[in-house]
């Protein structure tokens, strides 16, 4: 049922984001609707652990500047491919995830949470802070540039026009899409649709909820590594504050709790609906009253919270695919006399 | 009834003549977008910016717009960068797109204006770098970015020049200076660059002390610099741990015999001025953004008149970020005049020609706007100043010395204060 819905809704999305570059050939509107697919990736990464775990993380900055910081420099230093880079840095993201989710998915409450804030600030200070470490050039808060190429490559991931970063991003959307589909029905997504139900039961079934958070929390540090990659490639700079900061790891997590987490398509819904109420309220009151575009986003970010406490996804759920009647049995557990 | 009918439509006709006909032959309007932080952390600035270029709209408008261009007006689109470099590169993108900019400004931040300013180059639209002083901004070999205020590294030259500058006239000065700066890049990039120019010029460093940002108590560095008497001392601080150093350093009353010598940040921020006592600030050397004192020295009717415009909007004189905002306006104007159009190409072509000596584009203190061929101003510079009898009286370079000020160097022990 949930694969159908996400075809009746996420197909005509695809089919208008594919012809949208060549119907509106704007470089504004694609650089925009890139930016767009780009929050919706990044968001879709997060919600990858997070929507299907039920923990809140928020310092997944830090992997997207993990991976972007490895494939700038692993460019500027050693002339290896971005698409190279992307990749280690990814598996490099991945690889620092484990520690920090091995300490904390261990214990219950808001500690992975708290944890993951510590780790990506302490990340983000640290990059600030150092200029240079085992002789790499951090340049500190500065930021590391991309050198251009000049001209069209390929191989070096920079193109004039805006359009390859665009379908690249697209590419990458539905390849996160497709990732986060298998997984929902793999063992690995049964295991944390069971832990995120009820932890303790899904242990006693002999579902070991460490081991497999953590492979999700890795599979997400390394899909939201890509993004931060691309982020770097897109803009041909990267620095600490933007890339690892606290605001990035609120849009991943407000983006998919708007659009509803857990789903398939909630985190892009999510940025579909944030990321242009944002782009327009700037771009028409953004010289004019201080701060009041950003006073309506979150004006709308309340309402969405208020009025779809499970996302928009759920409302178009219902809508469009009318559930079957069914009877729903609550099965409450008992107290047992005397215990 | 006919009568006053047809001396209606005769009245209306006329109107709508009259209306019309100066319509039809007012030159379009020159748009120059800006993109600045103007919510966020860095918003005050990016605001004084906007003010400061609203000024100078106002009375390059009111006194006849761009004469080579038939009288056209300049309309300024202001974008809010948020200090990110996205959402710059997003702003840019869309005033080159969508407003149709004939150039840009922007955008303080540094790690805006950097991705920003790529973005205009790709679509060959003029950018005049204001605020950020990243030395690579102008490093890169781009045509079409311009850059009239400093560089980073004109800063730490800048200080060392003004002590060179008071050793020549006086003959004294000190042989050893202490760093004391707070471990951020602004702090720690500074201090690397008077590492630099210090050891080209002879002087020792005798101190090199680095703090986290937003310290409680300074007691323990406070030993540090008594103990290792610094001749000159710089600091590098932001407004907080700026005003806790100065309370701390006056309480402690350590005597440096050439001063203290801040590079600006909380130095150059108004409200530190009221929070510490004036015995605090006595002598307090401070590298400005502009010449803090040019409301004084300047008799200029336009910029009397700019301050007034200014300070009835923002509530105080104008500063160093509104007076860029002015400048790169007026700068503009310069700019259009010999343009003679507000074709991108040819916006460039007089862009890079520019050669200012005098008027308004100098507001800042510069004595010249002239770019290199990376599109530096290599004229452009801050100065420094001195707190002599409750004022900040510019000592450097002389060229923006008032004649009445006149230096105290060495500075009076604390005995004698």
């Amino acid at each position: 049922m949930r694969a159908s819905f996400t075809l009746i809704l996420g197909l005509p999305l695809f089919v208008a984001a594919l012809i949208l570059p060549f119907v509106v050939a704007d470089s504004y509107v694609v650089h925009s609707a890139a930016m767009v697919l780009y929050f919706a990736y990044m968001a879709s990464s997060w919600n990858f652990v997070c929507g299907y775990v039920g923990q809140v993380s928020l310092g997944h900055a830090a992997f997207s500047g993990i991976a972007g910081y490895a494939s700038v420099l692993l460019f500027t230093g050693l002339g290896l491919s971005p698409w190279i880079g992307m990749i280690l840095g990814g598996v490099l993201a991945a690889a620092i995830s484990v520690p920090v989710g091995y300490a904390t998915f261990r214990l219950k409450g808001p500690y992975f949470t708290l944890t993951s804030i510590a780790f990506a600030e302490i990340m983000r200070i640290w990059l600030e802070n150092t200029d240079e470490f085992l002789g790499i050039p951090l340049k500190g808060a500065q930021g590391l540039t991309v050198p251009p190429v000049g001209g069209t490559s390929l191989l070096a991931f920079q193109f004039d026009g805006k359009l390859p970063y665009y379908f690249i991003i697209l590419a990458m959307l539905v390849g996160v899409m497709a990732a986060t589909h298998v997984m929902e029905r793999s063992r690995l997504g049964f295991y944390l649709k069971a832990i995120r139900g009820n932890r303790d039961g899904a242990e006693a079934l002999g579902i070991d909820p460490t081991r497999y958070c953590l492979t999700a929390l890795a599979l997400s540090a390394f899909l939201t590594g890509l993004g931060g990659a691309y982020y770097a490639q897109l803009f041909r700079y990267i620095n600490p504050e933007r890339n690892m900061g606290i605001d990035l790891s609120i849009d991943m997590a407000v983006m998919t709790i708007v659009g509803g987490q857990g789903t398939i398509l909630g985190p892009t819904l999510g940025a579909l609906v944030l990321h242009p109420v944002g782009e327009m309220v700037r771009a028409t009151l953004g010289g004019h009253v201080l701060g009041l575009h950003l006073i309506i986003y979150g004006v709308v970010l309340m309402l969405a919270v208020l009025y779809f406490p499970k996302g928009i996804i759920a409302p178009l759920q219902r809508w469009l695919t009318p559930a079957p009647k069914t009877t729903v049995t609550v099965v409450t557990p008992k107290e047992v006399e005397g215990r | 009834m006919i009568r006053q009918i047809l001396g209606g439509t005769l009245a209306l006709a006329t109107a709508a003549a009259i209306g019309l006909a100066p319509a039809q032959a007012q030159p379009q309007d020159v748009t120059v977008g800006f993109v600045l932080p103007l919510s966020g952390g860095s918003a005050t600035i990016g605001n004084q910016t906007k003010l400061g270029a609203q000024v100078a709209a106002e009375q390059i408008n009111a006194a006849g717009g761009i004469a080579s261009l038939g009288g056209a007006k300049l309309k300024l689109i202001f974008a809010d960068s948020q200090s990110k470099p996205d959402i710059g590169a997003s702003e840019t993108e869309r005033l080159i797109q969508r407003e149709n900019v004939s150039l840009l400004v922007g955008a303080y931040n540094s790690a805006v204006t950097f991705p920003a300013s790529e973005v205009a180059e790709r679509y060959k639209t003029p950018w005049i770098v204001t605020g950020a002083v990243k030395d690579e901004i102008t490093e890169r070999g781009f045509k079409y970015v311009f850059r009239p205020n400093n560089k980073a590294t004109y800063d730490a030259r800048e200080q060392l020049d003004a002590m060179d500058l008071l050793k020549k006239e006086t003959g004294k000065g000190p042989s050893s200076i202490g760093l004391f700066y707070e471990g951020t890049d602004w702090g720690r990039s500074h201090a690397a660059n008077i590492k630099k120019f210090a050891k080209e010029r002879g002087y020792t460093i005798s101190l090199d002390e680095s703090f986290p940002p937003n310290q409680v108590d300074f007691t323990a560095q406070l030993l540090k610099i008594r103990a290792s008497k610094p001749e000159a001392l710089i600091v590098v601080a932001y407004t907080p741990d700026h005003l806790l150093f100065t309370r701390q350093y006056f309480e402690n009353k350590i005597n440096i015999p050439y001063g203290i010598h801040s590079v600006g940040g909380g130095s150059e921020d108004p409200s530190f001025y009221k929070a510490v006592p004036q015995k605090a600030v006595d002598y307090l050397f401070v590298q400005e953004d502009w010449q803090i004192d040019r409301l004084k020295t300047d008799k200029d009717p336009r910029v009397l008149d700019a301050n007034t415009r200014f300070k009835a909007q923002a509530g105080y004189d104008i500063n160093s970020y509104g007076a860029q905002g002015i400048s790169n306006v007026y700068l503009i104007k310069d700019v259009l005049e010999r343009a003679a159009s507000t074709d991108r190409e040819k916006i460039r072509d007089a862009l890079a020609a520019t050669d200012i000596t005098s008027g308004m584009p100098l507001i800042v203190g510069y004595q010249r706007i002239k770019f290199d061929e990376q599109g530096q101003n290599t004229f452009g510079h801050g100065v420094i100043s001195e707190n002599i009898g409750g004022e900040r009286r510019t000592i450097w370079p002389s060229a923006n010395r008032a004649p009445d000020t006149k230096p105290v160097w060495p500075v009076p022990d604390w005995s004698a204060r």
